[in-house]
């Protein structure tokens, strides 16, 4: 399968066979390079000693991999284009995780991944994997009980339309833990990838302040 | 330095939280945004990239070739704005539909658009005979005036969430779940598109992010996700990307305003001249502007919307208020300094409001009025400046609403209403007016609204919905106890009026002896529940405006120009604020999104090609975190104000204004444009 | 985006291996992109400006990429190290404060965790017509810049023509100041770049803002010894994730003070007037003043972008006097 057609793949797909329907025909996914139909491993990396680099990786088409979300393993199988935040709200239906800006402008996506806050938007699904991801839902502990970041956004009404508010608070949680006992303008500093349009941040301060208390 | 005041804190005897905000923080609370159902499509629009366009060519073919493309269709091949819609493509999935648009490689040429406001808005027309003559009669009678033009930009509602809905057909009726403040409206805009009579259709709005006014009717986004639905016998989901939601879902109109205030020797207004041009989209509708009732005299008036190549404005927080009142506000302080009067003198002598009259002292108080120095005292490099700016809002009449309750045999309580949360707590308002009025516990009562199968409720418009629910809700819960201590009377031999439910019993209201618990009395329900539905709004209706004062403290580094507020008091009155926190809320709210729209907001078109440059939240500026000032919201009780007021969006008005006033004052000159940006600044202090 | 390929290699030789050779920078655009953090990379093809067939992503050759070592007294700052990494690296905070205050100042925290040194530098431009598909801009092939007859608030004073975008790199203006080494590897080998010299006028090459030839990765930024003093100054508007009006960094070097402006020009820009005043002198709050205002010589603004001269003034004053320990405004 040589490079050329493959990548105009994209522009000569095949009509859709009987079945239900799915973004790339079958056969355009069979054909793919480097793809072994139901491989149980990645053929991601570039093969050892490849001379010119054209060969080996996933793509265009959807392959499958696995994501660790929330402590648990999903399987995936999705085209490389699609974003962390698109595998999570479209495909895992984890809807938490809000798009709002979907350029990274904004902070409503933030998610942690391997403990760090990142804007789900603008990453790579396929860049998540091997990591351990934590989204909003996966903050409450395991009783059901809130996290004291979630508590206390309760109690000071740090929330209104509560869009932003899933992104501020897994980025209030990350920022907590990096800085377990911050001013006030180190939180603003902090909390200064995340917009919320209804106007409920000076209440988020008093939020993420106090929770920084009960957690001290 | 005294913060709040006591009476802050009165609220409905509780200072609870948020029923909906647990489901908010854990993210389980689903917006339509979220509705994912199987066997689901995408749909979006095509749209022309500039305005005054015309498209040339387009490869239709490779569009709908692509595997799960299931539709691509053009409704037209003009546009009159950038963003305008021009057809729709529909696929199995959101990369598809883009990836169609993509393949439709279409070519466009575009002719001359308006996009210079200014230039189209022209000169000051010239005042008819009789007119002139009084104007000059006024003149002729002043001892003191100010003259000035100012402007404001177009600013956008940015909400987070998209416009958009997930629409379910299925056959003889449907579901569609919509972004939307209004259910009701949204419903009946889309029943043509489904074929389905309104009884058959169920519009859902449980949770959204936010709409500010923009959210009112399907859209077009919502009549193509029905259309789509219909057609293909799936549920289709429909949202626009976040630069469609910045060019066509509406935005706030610009404005130039001309003002000319008279005053004589004691600082009276005597009259003068205002002059509106309002900036809107292509059709000349929407733009005037809206102020409070200060004294101006024999003020000639009058108003023009001049039409610019963008799409029309929808009603954003306040339609026409912050606009109007940043003007208004901006020409009292200099005809105040003409006069030689402190400007919060100057509107003890032109403002009537007695309402406002003593919030003006409360102001002062709290932003320690008393280091105001002179215009341009200040000297160093940063500094500082105090300014004042007002509000109201008329409550009058009530929009239609009923409020249905329903008392189950368990003890619970459901209150429902087709009306919709949009963030402004309006489930919690519920809980709290029926817990209290009915005197169970707050737990036991449930809120369920935002569906349009619901009794009809008010779209979420006008900062109607409070004040027109909560007198349903308090007849609806005199009749659910009413019926309760009905059931009660019959099981004991007693009568119902000598009874009363307190603190979750039933008990003899002579003595207070319990007659039996709550659940107990549910009990005799039986097997069904119990069903009332509250619409009166005599009983408890409510009295007074909802007026307000904000005063402004800033900050200016007059070396670059860049202006920092670091206090915002906003006062407003109202009558009983049912949920304390959420009350406080909404002042914070429209003070942060009245600080942008003095600072950092604005809509900025190309002018060769009518396409915006900032469709996106990168460069269209939304105040952030470390943007904030510290901001004290006052719930103020004037006498003999009672029951639920408007206050959504009384508070964002005096904001614009305050600190436009606050940066004259620390500066010692004027920025008359908004928003105040370091360029303007540093034109006005002429570095 | 439109669909791509995508592989990952665990070296540098593997990725120049992977990048087409002799190629134009057009025909790296469209068929085979490295992808570092790709912030930048994913903005531009969500907008579809870049539709590369194939990624070949960094990720495996973070061990060669990623990381801060001493070496002697220079600093070598792996190229796929993110711009948090650097912010608070203490040996970056102690020799050259101004680098880690400029990456600690960039974006938000969240792009901070992920974007990385060589993104940083690399990345195109933020001009509002580059970044916006309605605009068919000279940078992307097409003849007009819409920004010099245009709205122009943001854009250069200095140094522009044909296209008047201004870098947008935090770190361009530090890295231009100190001389620092761009260590570049390509398929013909490796070379080094210093300072203002990796950095691309558009009257040079209009398609690009640095000197990466198509088959090239940049690998390590090396900044020397030497480094006495140095401060960063921001002036915004909004006060954060907003791009900076004007940006100064000032360094004194063994050799004299260097003053670089960010947010001014297409390239980083040397105030080399004010360096000539300011020699190495220390600083005063009089010496400082007297070289901002050699700053804005030759300034050429457009209609819009007037009020940056002034802003230019304040930042490079602001930052010698930083530098010097003096207290200036926030």
């Amino acid at each position: 399968m040589d490079k050329g057609s493959e990548t105009k793949a994209h522009g000569r797909r095949e009509p859709q066979e009987d079945g239900p329907a799915t973004s790339v025909s079958r056969r355009s996914f069979l054909r793919g390079v480097g793809l072994a139909a139901g491989a149980a491993a990645v053929p991601i990396h570039l093969p050892a000693g490849a001379a010119t680099g054209t060969e080996g990786g996933v793509g265009p088409g959807p392959f499958k991999y696995s994501l660790k979300i929330n402590g648990a393993t999903k399987a995936i199988e999705a085209e490389p284009r699609l974003t962390l935040l698109d595998v999570l709200r479209d495909r895992l239906d984890m809807t938490g995780t809000k798009r709002v800006c979907d350029r990274g402008a904004c902070g409503a996506c933030t998610v942690m991944v391997d403990g760090e806050s990142v804007c789900s938007c603008m990453l790579l699904a396929l860049d998540a994997r091997d990591r351990e991801i934590r989204t909003i839902e996966g903050l409450a502990r395991p009783d059901g009980t809130l996290d004291a970041v979630q508590e206390a956004f309760v109690e000071h009404d740090a929330l209104q339309c509560g869009f932003c508010t899933p992104g501020l608070i897994v980025r209030s949680r990350a920022f907590l833990n990096e800085n377990p006992h911050p001013t006030l303008e180190e939180i603003k500093q902090g909390l200064s990838g995340n917009i919320c349009r209804c106007g409920t941040y000076t209440h988020i301060f008093a939020a993420v302040l106090a929770a920084s208390q009960k957690e001290a | 330095m005294a913060t709040t005041t006591p009476r802050n804190r009165v609220a409905i005897e509780n200072d609870g939280n948020r029923v909906d905000a647990r489901a908010k923080v854990t993210g389980a609370a689903k917006y339509s945004y979220d509705v994912n159902l199987p066997n689901m499509v995408y749909g979006t629009f095509i749209r022309s990239p500039f305005a005054e366009a015309k498209l040339v060519s387009k490869n239709l073919e490779a569009a709908r070739g692509i595997p799960g493309v299931l539709a691509v269709e053009f409704t037209g091949e003009t546009a009159e704005y950038a963003g305008q819609d021009v057809g729709y493509v529909c696929a199995e999935t959101p990369q598809l539909i883009q990836d169609a648009i993509a393949a439709l490689q279409m070519k466009w040429e575009h002719g001359t658009p308006t996009t210079n406001f200014r230039r189209a808005a022209g000169r000051l027309p010239e005042l008819q005979a009789e007119e002139q003559a009084k104007l000059d009669a006024t003149l002729a009678k002043a001892a003191h005036t100010a003259e000035m033009y100012l402007e404001t930009q177009v600013q956008h509602h940015v909400s987070l969430e998209v416009h958009g809905c997930v629409a379910d057909y299925k056959g003889d009726h449907a579901v569609v779940y919509a972004s939307t403040q209004g259910t009701t409206s949204f419903r009946d805009g889309i029943t043509g598109d489904l074929g389905l009579d309104k009884s058959a259709v169920e519009v859902r709005c449980e949770f959204i992010g936010g709409g500010f006014g923009s959210k009112f009717g399907p859209g077009i986004e919502g009549k193509l996700a029905c259309t789509l639905s219909k057609r293909f016998n799936r549920p289709c989901k429909v949202f626009l990307d976040r630069k469609e939601e910045s060019i066509d879902s509406g935005m706030r109109p610009g404005s130039r305003q001309y003002y000319l205030l008279a005053m004589d020797e004691k600082g009276k207004i005597l009259g003068g001249r205002n002059h509106v041009w309002g900036q809107v989209g292509v059709r000349p509708r929407g733009g005037n502007v809206r102020v409070v009732g200060y004294d101006l005299g024999d003020l000639i008036r009058s108003h023009v919307d001049v039409s610019t190549s963008q799409c029309p404005p929808r009603p954003q927080r306040a339609p026409g208020w912050p606009q109007g009142m940043f003007a208004l506000d901006s020409i009292f302080d200099e005809a105040a300094k003409a006069c030689g009067l402190d400007p919060i003198q100057f509107r003890m002598i032109n403002d009537p409001n007695p309402v406002r009259r003593e919030q003006y002292e409360l102001a002062a108080r709290e932003i320690g009025w008393d280091r105001r120095k002179a215009d341009g005292a200040e000297t160093g490099v940063i500094r500082r400046g105090l300014g004042i700016g007002a509000a109201e809002w008329h409550n009058q009449g009530f929009a239609p609403a009923s409020v249905e309750i329903r008392v189950y045999p368990d003890g619970r309580v459901d209150v429902f209403s087709a009306t919709q949360d949009i963030g402004t707590a309006t489930k919690t308002l519920f809980v709290d007016l029926v817990a209290n009025h009915m005197k169970v516990p707050r737990e036991l009562v449930t809120a369920k609204l935002g569906s349009s199968s619901y009794p009809g409720g008010p779209a979420s418009g006008g900062s109607v919905v409070a004040r027109s629910v909560a007198p349903r809700a308090l007849h609806a819960a005199d009749l659910a106890t009413e019926g309760i201590l009905t059931l009660v009377a019959k099981e004991t031999g007693q009568s119902a009026e000598s009874l009363a439910v307190r603190d979750g019993a039933v008990v003899k209201k002579a003595d207070g002896a319990k007659v039996m618990g709550w659940a107990e009395a549910c009990k005799l329900i039986g097997s069904d529940h119990l069903s009332v539905t509250g619409t009166d709004v005599e009983k408890y209706r409510g009295e007074g405006n909802s007026e307000g004062v904000c005063a402004a403290e800033v900050e200016v580094d007059t070396e670059t120009g860049v202006v920092k507020v670091k206090k915002l008091v906003v006062i407003q009155a109202c009558g009983l604020p049912v949920s304390r926190k959420a009350s406080e809320s909404q002042i914070v709210g429209g003070a942060i999104q009245g600080l942008g729209f003095a600072l950092l907001e604005e809509k900025i078109l190309n002018e060769a090609n009518g396409a915006s440059v900032n469709p996106n939240m990168e460069w269209y500026k939304l105040p952030g975190p470390a943007d904030m000032p510290e901001i004290i919201p006052i719930l103020h009780h004037p006498e003999g104000y009672t029951g639920v007021r408007s206050l959504g969006e009384p508070p964002i008005i005096g904001v614009p204004g305050a600190i436009a006033n606050a940066v004259a004052n620390a500066i010692g000159a004027r920025v008359t444009s908004l928003p105040i940006t370091p360029a303007k600044v540093l034109a006005a202090l002429q570095v | 985006m439109k669909p791509f390929q995508y592989v990952e290699v665990s070296s540098v030789d593997a990725a120049i291996r992977a990048l087409p050779a002799d190629a134009s920078m057009e025909k790296y655009r469209r068929e085979v992109m490295l992808k570092a953090g790709g912030i930048d990379l994913l903005d531009q093809m969500k907008e579809r400006m870049l539709e590369p067939d194939r990624l070949v992503s960094l990720r495996g050759a973070e061990a060669e990429l990623r990381g801060i070592k001493a070496d002697g007294g220079a600093l070598r700052i792996g190229a796929l190290t993110t711009l948090a990494e650097l912010a608070k690296n203490p040996l970056v905070k102690e020799r050259f404060p101004a680098l880690a205050e400029a990456a600690g100042s960039a974006a938000n925290p969240q792009i901070r965790n992920v974007a990385t040194v060589g993104g940083n530098l690399c990345q195109r431009p933020r001009c509002w017509y580059f970044r916006n598909s309605e605009f068919h801009c000279l940078k992307k092939g097409g003849d007009v810049c819409f920004a010099k007859e245009g709205e122009s608030q943001y854009h250069a004073v200095f140094g522009a023509g044909p296209s008047y975008i201004v870098h947008p790199s935090n770190l361009g203006p530090a890295a231009a100041a100190v001389g620092a080494e761009f260590h570049i590897r390509g398929s013909k080998g490796s070379r080094v770049v210093r300072g203002e010299e990796f950095f691309v006028l558009p009257e040079v090459n209009v398609m690009a803002e640095n000197v990466l030839n198509a088959d090239e990765i940049l690998t390590e930024v090396r900044i020397p010894d030497g480094i006495r003093r140095s401060a960063h100054y921001e002036i915004r508007d909004k006060q954060v994730y907003a791009w900076p009006l004007v940006a100064a960094t000032s360094v004194l070097m063994e050799d004299g003070w260097k003053v670089v402006l960010g947010a001014v020009a297409p390239v980083p820009w040397r105030a080399r007037q004010t360096e000539t005043i300011l020699g190495s002198r220390p600083i005063t709050a009089a010496l400082a003043a007297e070289a901002a205002e050699a700053a804005v010589v030759g300034a050429a603004p457009l209609r819009h972008n007037q009020y940056k001269l002034q802003l230019i003034k304040v930042a490079v004053r602001r930052s010698l006097m930083k530098a010097a320990g003096m207290e200036v405004p926030a």
